[in-house]
């Protein structure tokens, strides 16, 4: 799925590191999910539409759309 | 977000200081285990626990020993990691110091039980000669708790990702013995492997097992 994680994670000015600080995750989720490799469950979905301040939808992108 | 590495003595080494320490206390462990080995091969007999109460007190210095060279060790290392950690990062080094401190006690434990084993004393923990009651209770209540311990410490302190990547790695390790078993009965019958024993279903369990670190890894580190 693709999804905005890098792009909001670079207006931010954070590693991979300190986002997964701030998620409470590993690094290597974060750069699971901004590679497309891995879609967070729906819980981790909503922690990272809430610590940008946006929606599910506006982050992680729909496809069949 | 981060905290601070206090790796204290550690820190006042060099890096190739630190990193040469790391190599030969690794090297001095190797011979360690060799040493634990022999002592159990000398003091166990056809698989019954030592009566003489010295040679629990050697083996409990002998654990006290091996944790002080671990912590040596882990020391030695985290001082070489990053010098800022994350609270999910700082759960997740200390379940798995956790979990390899329950393991080392209890996999000595079995390398002793095999050990014991004088006519097939090489074949360590894939052994399957008799021994005697307590020692497999006691052996099979270690197992228990180890397992148990480290499966619901690790469920609770992994993320999401890592979650996934377990599940996916035990799904094929789960196909590979769904596969494995029946082709070797199969294979079996037509006399053209050895008859499931034992030992080969073991030996297939811990391939099994290594399907699964491995398919673990991918998922995790791709």
């Amino acid at each position: 799925m693709e999804n905005r994680l890098r792009i909001l994670r670079a207006e931010r000015g954070w590693s991979q590191a300190e986002l997964a600080g701030h998620l409470d995750v590993s690094r290597q989720a974060v750069n699971a999910i901004e590679t497309g490799k891995y879609d967070p469950s729906l819980p981790l979905a909503f922690k990272v539409a809430r610590l940008f301040g946006q929606s599910i939808e506006q982050i992680f992108l729909d496809e069949v759309k | 977000m981060g905290a601070q590495i206090n790796a204290g003595w550690a820190d006042r080494l060099g890096s190739t200081a630190r990193v040469t320490l790391i190599v030969v206390i690794s090297i001095l462990g190797i011979f360690m285990i060799g040493m634990v080995a022999g002592f159990s091969y000398a003091v166990f007999e056809d698989g019954k626990l030592p009566t003489k109460p010295l040679a629990y007190i050697i083996f409990a210095a002998m654990i006290g020993f091996a944790a002080l060279v671990g912590w040596v060790l882990a020391t030695l290392i985290r001082s070489l990691r990053p010098q800022s950690m994350s609270g999910f990062d700082r759960r997740y080094w200390r379940m798995w110091a956790v979990i390899v401190g329950l393991s080392i006690p209890i996999g000595i434990g079995f390398v002793m039980l095999g050990v014991s084993d004088r006519a097939n004393g090489i074949s360590l923990v894939l052994s399957n000669s008799p021994i005697a009651p307590l020692t497999a209770i006691l052996g099979s209540l270690a197992l228990g708790v180890l397992l148990i311990a480290s499966a619901v410490i690790y469920h609770r302190t992994i993320d999401d990702h890592e979650e996934r990547a377990y599940l996916w790695g035990s799904t094929i390790a789960f196909y590979f013995l769904a596969l494995a078993f029946p082709l070797h009965w199969l294979l079996a019958r037509g006399g053209i492997v050895p008859v499931l024993t034992i030992g080969v279903a073991l030996l297939l369990i811990l391939l099994s097992c290594i399907v699964q670190a491995i398919a673990w890894a991918l998922l995790k580190f791709r």
